[in-house]
């Protein structure tokens, strides 16, 4: 009897759980994930998975993607993913091969992942891309995402953009106010700090932060070394950097400009001219001090200004961060570094399981082509924008719709599908010039003219290394990151150090394999050169 | 029991309340900055008194059909996940509290094992694809429905309600099942209230299981739109004319979204904590 029960227990137990599980399945029978690319008359549907910011909701029947199906017969199924742990979802999907068709990745996701063969080869069908292969003509750096000679990704390339950079901004007003004339060179910059110091002794004009994955201290360092004609490290953070003038990467510590770029910091820190805590600011503190008049100078991302701008305006109509044309640092340099317009790290990968990829490929060419362009970047003629005289003009019926909304731009962007946060992948951002004040359009031509002078200078990306050079810049990144950046604080901030110590510093630095850094870097620039 | 103040009371009450301000000030930070003006919180000005107060960022939350839309997915998600949690929990826990039950030893190390060792989420996403339930709602509440720790808690909870009852239930010609409804779980209240919060709050807070197996927006649960909106501002890469608009996107939309999404938690809390106390306390101590 007692036994009896036992299994009865046991038994009814058993048959709820499959009772449980069948309804399960049968509830779920119809998800798929990828390899959906079939065809049925003649129509092709992709899914097509990428990250989405939250200033920009991808929206699933934008008009972008209405009218690729329109003009295309192609049917995207987005599948949108938060930016914020697009890792973790795409990583996943990579390592179980369950890929969408497309799907947008990085660069080191195709390093890493390429030769297991989910990522298809593209190069093969370059020949039969037209408009691809004017890209790439146009954007030689390209070549840096070739792993072994092939191209796994089809990268995100800028027609058109706003240039912004590590510009020097200052506070116009304060000048004015005290009588300053506008710093030309680096040591007239020092006069013009310590002058508002005197007339602000509360206030550290100077202000930096940790942006962009780079810390607070590589963050300060890059655009002042690189105006004293010397460098630090690369957009990735590694100690190297790309000189233009001697076209090879360089160690900037072995250089004499390197040397006074820190001795000029380090006065300016012993004087408190610049922020004290330089080393742990963050974006947001970076903005409190920048907005509340605790600091009046940043060489930082210049498309700040007109924010702070704004929000100083609120209490001091006066108030206005201008830029100053490009510093001369000694030795009569004059050079600043700007971002790089095109997103080359970031690429769509076909997964190889796609059943048709001459069309996929068919249709990918045509989103870099002119037409393809326009739908993902721009609108529909006549419709979200027309062209006068050549300038680009957005519609009544546009502005209208979307001028009081609280982010105009990106809601615009949201519901046509455009842009670099949506399906762009050859981008033209000129709907964003009818958004951006006056000023912020005035230095991004200033920028842009100091690009062609060869006063700017754009951020590269890395040369493609082996996977032997990757193991080995690793092991050297542990090495010499954390003794270089302890190394400059001390330097910035602690008195008679560079005097003393800077030599020893030097030979150090050698030791732990600065040479063969650099060498790794030359050699895999060279084979892209070659 | 005597009641002299002493010294290290005092001491003690004002750490506590240091404590409790420690706990409190984000908490209170966050509700002053969601309805002050961005611009204020900008310039830094905003530390104990709201500036400029006004519900724009409120609006602005609000006017987001997204978050609309993941409110309503994250209440069905939570209250799915927390029914199916309950049932599969008390089924599991119940048997194995039973010490006739055949097999109980290798059955419950079974169960046990699973809360020591793991396959990591690359065969767990497996399995969930393989089952077909990839970008429905069971691949949230299916595979996390029993959590193996509550499970022993609910059993050394029913372990403690004596045999005798069982067997009377029995002599009066209650089954199994009837015993469980009609004279175990009425008696086991604090433990369900107690599970009830773990699995609902757990549901409600989840957002990994809902990034890795969902692929519709439209399934989305709030809490990722709410991370999206938290962390990009501090991740989001700054190299543009673009990313210097964004890093703006103010302060006060980031908490109102943190205020909405725990709103419901807050409330529930006050109500089900006094069984949370008592039932976490009486699943520890034996007899």
């Amino acid at each position: 009897m007692n036994r009896n029960k036992k299994l009865r227990i046991s038994g009814s137990a058993a048959a709820l759980s499959i009772f449980l599980l069948g309804g399960t399945l049968a509830g779920c029978g119809d998800s798929n994930n990828s390899g959906n690319s079939g065809s049925e008359d003649g129509a092709l549907s992709l899914t097509w998975m990428r990250y989405e910011h939250p200033s920009q909701a991808i929206v699933s029947d934008s008009k972008a993607v209405r009218e690729i199906e329109k003009r295309q017969n192609v049917k995207l199924n987005l599948q949108s993913v938060p930016q914020s742990n697009y890792d973790d979802k795409k990583k996943t999907l990579i390592a179980t091969n369950t890929i969408p068709d497309v799907i947008l990745v990085k660069q080191d996701d195709i390093q890493n992942y390429s030769d297991t063969g989910v990522f298809l080869d593209l190069t093969p069908y370059i020949d039969q891309m037209p408009n691809f292969k004017k890209v790439l003509e146009e954007h030689p750096e390209v070549k840096n995402n070739y792993i072994d000679g092939k191209l796994f990704g089809f990268p995100l390339v800028t027609k058109w953009d706003l240039q912004a950079g590590q510009i020097p901004m200052i506070r116009m007003d304060l000048l004015k106010k005290n009588d300053l004339a506008v710093p030309t060179t680096y040591d007239e910059l020092y006069e013009t700090l310590k002058k508002l110091k005197e007339a602000n002794p509360a206030s550290f004009p100077f202000a930096s932060r940790a942006a962009n994955g780079l810390t607070g201290t590589e963050n300060l360092i890059n655009p002042i070394a690189f105006g004293f004609g010397s460098g630090y490290t690369t957009s990735n953070g590694t100690k190297v950097y790309y000189d233009p003038a001697t076209k090879r990467y360089e160690f900037g510590p072995y250089s004499d400009a390197f040397k006074d770029a820190i001795s000029w910091l380090h006065k300016l820190y012993s004087e408190k001219l610049l922020d004290q805590d330089y080393t742990t600011a963050t974006s947001q503190t970076w903005q409190e001090k920048l907005n509340s008049g605790k600091s009046f100078y940043f060489q930082d991302n210049n498309g700040f200004g007109n924010t702070f701008n704004t929000i100083m305006q609120q209490q001091d109509p006066e108030a206005k961060f201008d830029m100053i044309p490009v510093l001369e640092g000694p030795g009569g340099v004059k050079r600043n570094l700007v971002y790089s317009l095109d997103h080359l790290s970031e690429s769509y990968v076909i997964s190889t399981k796609v059943k048709n990829p001459d069309k996929v490929i068919a249709f990918i060419d045509w989103m870099y082509g002119e037409e393809g362009t326009n739908i993902t970047s721009l609108g529909v003629e006549n419709e979200d924008y027309v062209i006068e005289n050549g300038e680009f003009k957005l519609t009544e019926e546009a502005k209208s719709k979307y001028m009081d909304k609280p982010v105009p731009y990106y809601a615009m962007q949201s519901d046509l599908g455009t842009g670099y946060l949506g399906l762009a992948m050859h981008y033209d951002d000129r709907p964003n010039i009818p958004f951006q004040a006056p000023d912020s359009l005035a230095w991004s031509d200033t920028n842009l003219k100091n690009v062609e002078a060869g006063i700017n200078f754009r951020f590269t990306n890395d040369p493609p290394f082996n996977k032997e050079e990757r193991e080995r810049l690793k092991q050297l990144r542990t090495e010499l990151d954390s003794f270089i950046t302890s190394n400059m604080d001390k330097f910035i901030i602690k008195d008679g150090a560079l005097e003393s110590e800077w030599a020893s510093f030097v030979e150090q630095c050698k030791a732990k394999g600065a040479d063969e850094l650099l060498k790794i870097y030359n050699d895999a620039l060279a084979r892209v050169q070659s | 029991m005597t009641t002299k103040k002493t010294w290290f009371d005092g001491v003690n009450l004002v750490l506590m309340l240091l404590l409790i301000v420690i706990t409190l000030y984000p908490l209170y930070y966050m509700g002053i900055v969601s309805i002050s003006s961005g611009g204020a919180v900008s310039r830094g000005e905003v530390l104990w008194l709201p500036k400029g107060i006004n519900l724009q960022a409120y609006k602005y939350v609000f006017d987001d059909p997204a978050v609309l839309r993941s409110y309503g997915n994250t209440i069905l998600y939570t209250a799915l996940g927390t029914l199916i949690s309950l049932v599969l929990t008390t089924l599991c826990a119940y048997p194995l509290s039973r010490n006739h039950f055949y097999g109980r030893a290798i059955f419950s190390l079974f169960v046990i094992f699973t809360m020591f060792f793991d396959g990591g989420l690359i065969p767990r996403f497996m399995v969930v694809h393989g089952l077909g339930m990839v970008d429905t709602i069971w691949a949230l509440v299916i595979p996390t429905a029993i959590s193996v720790f509550n499970m022993i808690l609910m059993r050394t909870f029913f372990e403690q309600i004596p045999e005798a009852l069982h067997e009377s239930a029995t002599v009066d010609g209650a089954g199994e099942y009837r015993t469980l409804l009609q004279i175990v779980l009425p008696l086991s209240m604090p433990v369900m209230a107690t599970m009830f919060l773990f699995y609902a709050v757990g549901q409600w807070n989840s957002f990994f299981p809902a990034l890795i197996y969902l692929n519709e927006k439209e399934l989305y649960p709030l809490q990722i739109i709410l991370r999206n909106i938290v962390i990009q501002g501090d991740m989001a890469s700054q190299t543009t004319q673009m990313g210097a608009d964004m890093a703006t996107m103010s302060a006060t939309i980031k908490y109102a979204v943190v205020y909405v999404a725990i709103l419901p938690v807050l409330c529930i809390y006050p109500f089900v904590q006094k069984y949370f106390v008592q039932g976490a306390m009486l699943g520890s101590v034996k007899g």
